[in-house]
């Protein structure tokens, strides 16, 4: 009866999901400014110097095309989490907002042209857009800027650096020396501490050269949406082209509204950068600086909604096939989530998830401007019912995987799908065992408790739709504690390490969750004591429930 | 037990209220068309809606679609907003059936088909006309289940100059120049 409830309730939250259309299916690429407030004191004279583009490097995920790279000289130095009003005053004070906009109109001399937009707006363009361009009277350039002029103006971002405090590894270290002298003076003070249980001060090993930032992101929007556009073209464009020192006053001085998306980070503390040594000039330090977050800030504006790459599927024979690559962003086992429109009985239109895939392979590299000949990129689907051509695909970032199991044991784990290599992901985690009994050619039976690590890597295979057959191998470490019938007074211990292989067959019951079970054959290499039983962690069938 | 029978009927009558079927006339001429864009000379870009049992028979309809717009209903937002055979489609009936392939030949007799099972129709002549003007993507906007059928909307590309002038060469329409 249990089961029964358990699968109406998965049927029902199939059945009740379903969304609201995506209002704009025009997937315009992101064109992003990246700013950097001024650090005064370290950086002051280095920001000055940032100012051109070819000093910062942008993130190359965006794959934007026109980027400027500014500064914002703030008031006063900062620190903490920015404050909305903060991040727009200082963006609004230094008009980064219409430094931008100006840029897609004019060029660096200051004449006024629209091949800026005409070249991101071709660039922007999909293959089956190219292809029905290219049989139009007006072409593929005219017919790109008519379709995504609109989308190039409404899809511009500033993401926003506040960088508060850098300092050394070594000044960081002599920071948390002090810190630690304090706490061992206070201890060493209070009464009421006992002196066994009071902090002994140990210099904390320095063994990292470089420096560490402390610095906070905002994302932020240029808000053109809905009926700002058109007052906003109404106004810059009123007494048409001609006259463009009238358009460039009218830019500049134009109040662009900004729309804060997110603060990405707090804190982005400890960012060590340990390819630099003592003596790097801070000038060399921004870029590396910039390179190692760009990764953490991929993945969390790919949880955005308006950073989610959006597409249909092409085809589905032979193989799932999706016409985006690296010119989206897509990454070995990125996968997405499939949406089938739907019309319900009052006439309302929907999207209904059917299923789920994943990236085979590699990405298809498609970036370049489209000529209708794009070769797409290959799914298999792992989860849901059958797919077919013109279903919509949304990106939906993967996140850590949690494995659970529980019986008369417990086994968490965690891990990733690599980025590197499809299909095969990562796992790591600890089981323990809790009174089992297991036959030893020492003794009877002994009762034995057993905690195990162990960590491997795993590839999946989908032979059906939702059916999973994963075949893992690593490496484990395991202590036992055992209780031998012939001695039931000493609890002894030992400990092995050795490989493992573990098939595992599991269910997906929605694109996130997998049940199943799985089996761990283990391989001893070494044994610490050699008159245990002989066995570590008993092979054992298991039952677990993933999260991905 | 009661209460458990309750809770299955409850849930049952639940999901039963979502599934009400939203039914589609099987009409030919059930489709949209609207012009998108000019197309290089000589031909016409077409943005047709049609039904079909599956994406791909809704596609081929879509196809027909378009010709039969062009021929006898004029496609607006374009330049044939008046259809190409003013007398319509009863005034040459056999001619068009042929044209479309409604029919197939078997065993010395004349079956109709089914208009939305296009899949079993082969080299009927107004495939000669029309083809897809993309890369035979379909947006997801345009791909809409609509209870036991599929509304896809491609672009398709006419070729209005070969078609008048297979019209012509079958005396179904005058020629442009006949009133001079």
């Amino acid at each position: 009866m249990k089961k029964i409830i358990f699968l109406i309730i998965i049927f029902l939250v199939n059945e009740l999901n379903s969304q609201s259309l995506e209002q704009s299916f025009v997937s315009v690429r992101k064109n992003v400014v990246f700013v950097m407030s001024p650090y005064e004191g370290r950086l002051q004279n280095a920001v000055i110097e940032y100012a051109s583009p070819d000093v910062l490097r942008a993130p190359s995920f965006l794959n934007k095309i026109n980027i400027e790279n500014s500064y914002v000289k703030m008031p006063d130095p900062q620190q903490g989490i920015i404050p909305e009003q903060m991040v727009k005053y200082n963006l609004q004070k230094n008009k980064i907002a219409n430094q931008m906009i100006h840029s897609l109109y004019f060029t660096k001399n200051g004449e006024f042209t629209y091949d800026n937009i005409i070249d991101l707006a071709t660039y922007n363009m999909s293959d089956s857009d190219a292809k029905i361009f290219d049989g139009t009277s007006i072409g593929k350039t005219g017919s790109a800027t008519r379709k995504y002029y609109e989308a190039v103006l409404k899809n511009n971002w500033i993401i926003f650096y506040n960088i508060y405090d850098i300092r050394t590894m070594e000044e960081e270290y002599d920071r948390t020396d002090a810190a630690n002298r304090a706490r061992e003076r206070r201890e060493a003070a209070n009464p009421n501490i006992k002196p066994e249980n009071k902090y002994k001060f140990r210099p904390v090993a320095r063994v990292e050269k470089g420096y560490m930032a402390n610095l906070d992101i905002a994302l932020v929007k240029i808000d053109l949406d809905g009926d700002k556009f058109y007052q906003f073209e109404n106004t810059v464009f009123k007494n048409g082209i001609e006259n463009q020192e009238e358009i460039k006053k009218q830019i500049m001085n134009y109040p662009f509204d900004l729309k804060k998306i997110s603060i990405l980070y707090t804190t982005i503390k400890n960012t060590k950068l340990k390819s630099l040594s003592q003596n790097t000039p801070i000038e060399q330090f921004l870029p590396g600086l910039f390179k190692k977050i760009t990764k953490k800030i991929q993945d969390e504006l790919q949880r955005k909604e308006d950073f989610k790459i959006l597409s249909s599927i092409y085809d589905v024979k032979p193989n799932i096939q999706v016409k985006i690559g690296t010119k989206e962003g897509v990454k070995t086992n990125d996968r997405f989530v499939v949406y089938e429109q739907r019309i319900n009985k009052k006439g309302k239109v929907y999207k209904k998830k059917i299923g789920a895939i994943r990236l085979k392979g590699k990405p298809s590299v498609n970036s370049y401007v489209a000529k209708g000949e794009y070769k797409p990129s290959e799914f298999y689907q792992y989860f849901g019912k059958k797919l077919d051509k013109g279903m919509l695909v949304k990106q939906f970032p993967s996140d850590y995987i949690i494995q659970l199991s529980i019986m008369n044991f417990f086994d968490f784990r965690f891990g990733k799908f690599t980025d590197f290599l499809t299909q095969i992901k990562w796992i790591a985690g600890m089981g323990v065992i809790k009174d089992t009994y297991s036959p030893s050619p020492y003794s009877r039976s002994n009762k034995i408790n057993n905690i195990n690590f162990f960590a491997g890597l795993y590839k999946e295979f989908i032979p059906v739709t939702n059916i999973s057959f994963e075949l893992g191998i690593g490496a484990f470490y395991d202590i036992t504690s055992y209780v031998s019938e012939k001695d039931s007074d000493n609890e002894l211990s030992t400990s092995s390490a050795g490989l493992f292989i573990e098939p595992s067959l599991g269910f997906y019951i929605s694109p996130s969750v997998k049940i199943g079970s799985l089996y761990k054959l283990h391989l001893k290499l070494h044994q610490e004591d050699n008159y245990f039983y002989g066995y570590s962690v008993p092979s054992a069938l298991r039952f677990y429930i993933q999260f991905q | 037990m009661k209460k458990i029978i309750f809770l299955l009927t409850a849930i049952t009558f639940l999901v039963s209220c979502g599934s009400k079927k939203v039914t589609v006339p099987v009409d030919f001429t059930n489709y949209e068309a609207i012009g998108a864009g000019q197309g290089v000379q000589g031909t016409a870009l077409i943005k047709v809606y049609s039904y079909g049992y599956t994406t791909e028979s809704a596609i081929e309809k879509a196809k027909m679609d378009a010709i039969h717009a062009v021929l006898f209903k004029g496609v607006p937002n374009s330049n044939i907003q008046r259809p190409m055979v003013k007398e319509g489609y009863d005034a040459h009936k056999e001619y068009f059936d042929d044209f479309f392939g409604l029919y197939k030949v078997k065993a010395g007799k004349r079956e109709k088909m089914d208009p939305f099972d296009i899949s079993k129709q082969f080299n009927a002549p107004y495939k000669l006309y029309v083809q897809l003007s993309n890369d035979g993507s379909i947006d997801p906007s345009d791909r809409l289940k609509v209870g036991r059928y599929y509304k896809v909307g491609v672009i398709l590309s006419v070729n209005i100059r070969e078609l008048r002038k297979k019209l012509e060469k079958d005396k179904i329409i005058n020629k442009l120049d006949s009133g001079f």
